[in-house]
């Protein structure tokens, strides 16, 4: 065992292309193959919503919380921010500038918000007001402040913060009228603002990575391969939250990137990337998502606690 | 004030304690503590690695303790900018921390070398510094850096004239005195102690003395968990939150209803044509991953040697 | 009698007997007021010390000396030591990563200086460490004979994987290795053109390919 890590660490190279060539991967996968997923809602019982999202070695734990805030005359939509923090691993990953790492995460925050952006209905966010018509503009909504922590990473670092932030949003409860606040106004410390109202789901995202090494493609690459690929290309997979289920994912988003090597990135190659990691992977990481959404849970029960 | 506190334990009780370890893939070591279900934190350590460059005026061969505190989700701190070394509380506890638990490393043993520790209190109610020093000598312990022995800690409160051990943060907010220590003991010896609070009705020996005997109960319990992971064990004994769990195998909400494990490998062979015999996911798949996995572990790292193995391997 | 059963797991600061007692004081433990203490957590192996350990010949001065030895100290006292979870067992004491002077280190040269080479201390032994350490090979480290004739850009070039021994813990950033003896030096190089070389001599190597020279240290 020791023998092969050593050998791993000296010719990282030749030790992945040494299971390659027998289309198995280091860790015993297949090439298509992506790492179980397992989602906890509600782990932190002080906050509106939260979750745990585990990619293999990849953690991640996401909160929700809620702040309130006017209404302009036009808008009728709330907000959403988020927030990526890599602190706690650490500078065995965060090696190098920390300008740089900050750029990356912060980079890997963008993206995460603009797909929940399109994946939630962000008028649902608008708090009714007794008595009101419709009247579109004004009144007050409720603005969220998503921020996920990345507790270990062995790669996929987005697409283990997305499944957890859209986890914690499926899990968020909120008072949906104006009159449910009562004295102590949402925001305020020491007030968590409690309610049924839901946030409601056009698309359930999910994301999966396939990255590219020597002609090869790997689905939900480890550390030690994103190191080492040339290109690693980003497919975020939507379903629409309304559907039954059964229908197929559809693509959301796509994104390629690749860490200072230059890697030719076609048309072709793009078009191998979704065929292969449209899989079974990527439609078990929606499942587990989707199946938040339709669980009726009553808040702080969630985590499914076994009493001591 | 009625004989008991809120959640019915006596002044001199602890709340339940659960530890974890194995949490942070990768690190050395790590630990996951929960206290009385309001308090969850995670520390992985990291180490022993070479010494950062700033000696800080240190002799360069000295072992370096590098602590960070992370408070992600604590509120009302989020307007505050925070450096980046972090908040003004996050930096006070890493100080804490280092200082308390820096004594039971033997650092003799770890000469120009950097044991870095990362602490995240995911939520805290009650004393951040006590299931601070609890996880991170947890996490020592389960990393196997030589230390002198478990560092334990606890809090002690004075409110309306009682003693209360391990304070919850209401119990916390209405203390009029108060006293943080970190005690090793094996060796009887107090390597950090915070107090604050009017000494002179109450004695200061006798909440010391408490406060010792809170440290000396918890050691129990860390032990008890120590023993259980060092038989390879590891499973949770009971009742806290399993989502840190390894590998994956719980809560692994499946495609959906009405199909459970056994049945998973037959849908998902079909469809996948060109997908290797070994897939992830399935009771019985995942088992001859580990196997497979385990096996690959074996090798050898002279090239020819290398090779046959694979072969044999495959050969599965 | 030590306190504790073999394989009976122990946790750190659990004492396990008193010391030239009991017991004698082996690897991942410590001596702390008469007591030998475990320094981790892991599983206690108690083992008795064979005769060949006083280092004397066997035979019957052996048995006298053994004798006179044994009649002074008493009985012979068993070495406590504790070997972690998932350890091996001929492996070392230092189960965690921390270098010292006689440790045998495989590095990966990284920059050339006429006075040393900077290297990447990758592994300890066999067993990765955490992440790399700094390392210099000076020139007069670099071989045992004529050490004032020897030239960095004949005995290593970046890249290099290298056995080394450390021998200091250094005064800076990094820690003194040497490449002296025989067994240790250059175990894998790649020629210019990126090509394992393959030994041909003592002291050269050639790339397969281009059929170039080139000199390294190599290790036998």
């Amino acid at each position: 065992m020791q023998e092969a890590e050593a050998f791993k660490r000296l010719y990282p190279e030749e030790y992945l292309d040494r299971f390659l060539v027998k289309d198995i991967r280091p860790d015993g996968r297949g090439l298509r193959s992506t790492r179980e997923i397992s989602v906890h809602a509600s782990p932190l019982s002080s906050a509106p919503g939260s979750a745990v999202v585990r990619m293999g070695n990849t953690t991640v734990i996401t909160s929700v919380e809620l702040g309130l805030f006017d209404l302009g005359e036009e808008s009728v939509a709330g907000r959403l921010e988020h927030e990526l923090d890599v602190g706690p691993l650490g500078t065995t990953h965060n090696n190098g500038s920390i300008a740089r790492n900050r750029q990356q995460t912060s980079a890997v925050s963008g993206r995460v918000r603009q797909i929940l952006c399109r994946s939630i209905d962000l008028g649902s966010l608008k708090l009714s007001e007794p008595g009101e018509e419709a009247s579109p503009g004004g009144g007050k909504a409720w603005a969220l402040h998503v921020k996920s922590v990345c507790l270990s990473l062995d790669g996929c670092l987005f697409d283990a913060t997305l499944a957890s932030a859209v986890a914690a949003l499926a899990t968020l409860r909120f008072p949906r009228r104006l009159e449910q606040l009562g004295e102590d106004a949402a925001g305020e410390d020491g007030g968590r603002p409690e309610g049924d109202g839901a946030l409601r789901f056009l698309w359930v995202p999910a994301c999966t990575a396939v990255a590219l090494h020597k002609g090869r493609l790997l689905v939900d690459p480890t550390d030690f391969e994103e190191s080492l690929a040339s290109a690693v290309v980003a497919v975020v997979w939507g379903r629409r939250a309304d559907s039954p289920g059964g229908e197929e994912p559809e693509v959301l988003a796509l994104e390629l990137g690749s860490e200072g090597q230059r890697a030719s990135v076609d048309a072709q190659l793009v078009r191998r990337c979704l065929g292969v990691c449209g899989g079974r992977g990527t439609s078990q990481r929606l499942a587990a998502l989707a199946s938040l959404l339709v669980e009726d849970i009553d808040g702080g029960e969630a985590d499914g606690m076994m009493e001591a | 004030m009625e004989g008991g506190r809120g959640d019915g334990r006596g002044p001199l009780e602890c709340r339940a304690t659960f530890l974890r370890t194995g949490v942070v893939g990768g690190a050395t070591g790590s630990a996951y503590l929960e206290v009385g279900r309001s308090t969850r934190m995670v520390v992985s350590v990291w180490g022993p690695r070479q010494r950062d460059r700033d000696g800080e005026g240190s002799s360069p061969h000295e072992m370096q303790l590098d602590c960070h505190v992370h408070l992600p989700f604590a509120r009302g701190e989020a307007e505050e900018a925070a450096g980046s070394r972090g908040t003004e509380r996050e930096r006070t506890l890493a100080r804490q921390l280092e200082q308390g638990i820096l004594p039971s490393i033997q650092q003799d043993r770890l000469k120009k070398c950097c044991v870095e520790v990362q602490c995240t209190i995911l939520e805290s109610n009650g004393s951040d510094f006590t299931p601070a020093i609890l996880c991170t000598s947890f996490a020592l312990a389960s990393s196997n850096i030589p230390l002198y022995d478990l560092m334990t800690s606890c809090t002690l409160v004075v409110v309306e004239g009682r003693i209360l051990l391990d304070p919850t943060a209401a119990e916390l907010a209405r203390s009029e005195d108060e006293v943080s220590l970190a005690y090793m003991p094996s060796r009887d010896q107090v390597t950090f102690v915070q107090a604050c609070g009017d000494w002179s009705e109450r004695s200061f020996k006798e909440c010391m003395d408490n406060c010792v005997d809170g440290c000396k109960k918890m050691r129990a319990v860390m032990r008890s968990f120590l023993v259980e992971l060092g038989e390879g064990g590891g499973r949770p004994a009971s009742h806290s939150l399993d989502y840190f769990q390894g590998g994956g195998e719980v809560c692994d909400q499946g495609p959906g209803a009405g199909e459970d494990d056994a049945g998973e490998k037959a849908p998902m062979s079909g469809g996948d044509d060109d997908e290797p015999r070994r897939e992830g996911g399935g009771g019985a798949a995942r088992f001859e991953e580990s196997r497979v996995s385990e096996k690959l572990g074996n090798l050898v790292v002279a090239d020819q040697d290398l090779d046959a193995e694979l072969d044999t391997l495959l050969d599965v | 009698m030590v306190l504790v059963a073999e394989s009976e797991v122990v946790c750190p600061g659990d004492k396990l007997g008193r010391d030239n007692e009991d017991c004698v004081s082996g690897a991942n433990t410590h001596v702390y007021k008469g007591y030998v203490i475990a320094s981790t957590l892991g599983k206690l192996v108690c083992e008795q010390p064979s005769k060949l350990d006083f280092g004397l010949d066997p035979g019957s001065t052996t048995t006298t000396t053994t004798t006179t030895m044994g009649e002074a100290s008493g009985k012979r006292l068993p070495v406590v030591s504790i070997r972690a979870e998932g350890s091996k067992p001929g492996q070392g004491e230092e189960s965690v990563g921390a270098l010292s002077i006689g440790d045998e280190v495989l590095c990966r040269v990284k920059r050339l200086n006429p006075r040393y080479a900077s290297c990447d201390i990758s592994c300890k032994g066999n067993s990765p460490l955490i992440k790399e350490f700094l390392g210099i090979i000076r020139v007069q480290d670099v071989r045992a004979t004529e050490i004032d004739k020897v030239s960095i850009l004949s005995s290593f070039r970046p890249g290099d994987i290298v056995r080394a021994e450390v021998i200091s813990l250094g005064e800076s950033q990094s820690l003194l290795l040497s490449t002296a003896k025989d067994h240790l030096g250059v175990l894998h190089a790649k020629s210019e053109q990126g090509e394992t070389m393959v030994q041909v001599s003592p002291t050269e190597m050639l790339c397969p390919v281009t059929k170039a020279r080139e000199e390294r240290k190599i290790a036998q």
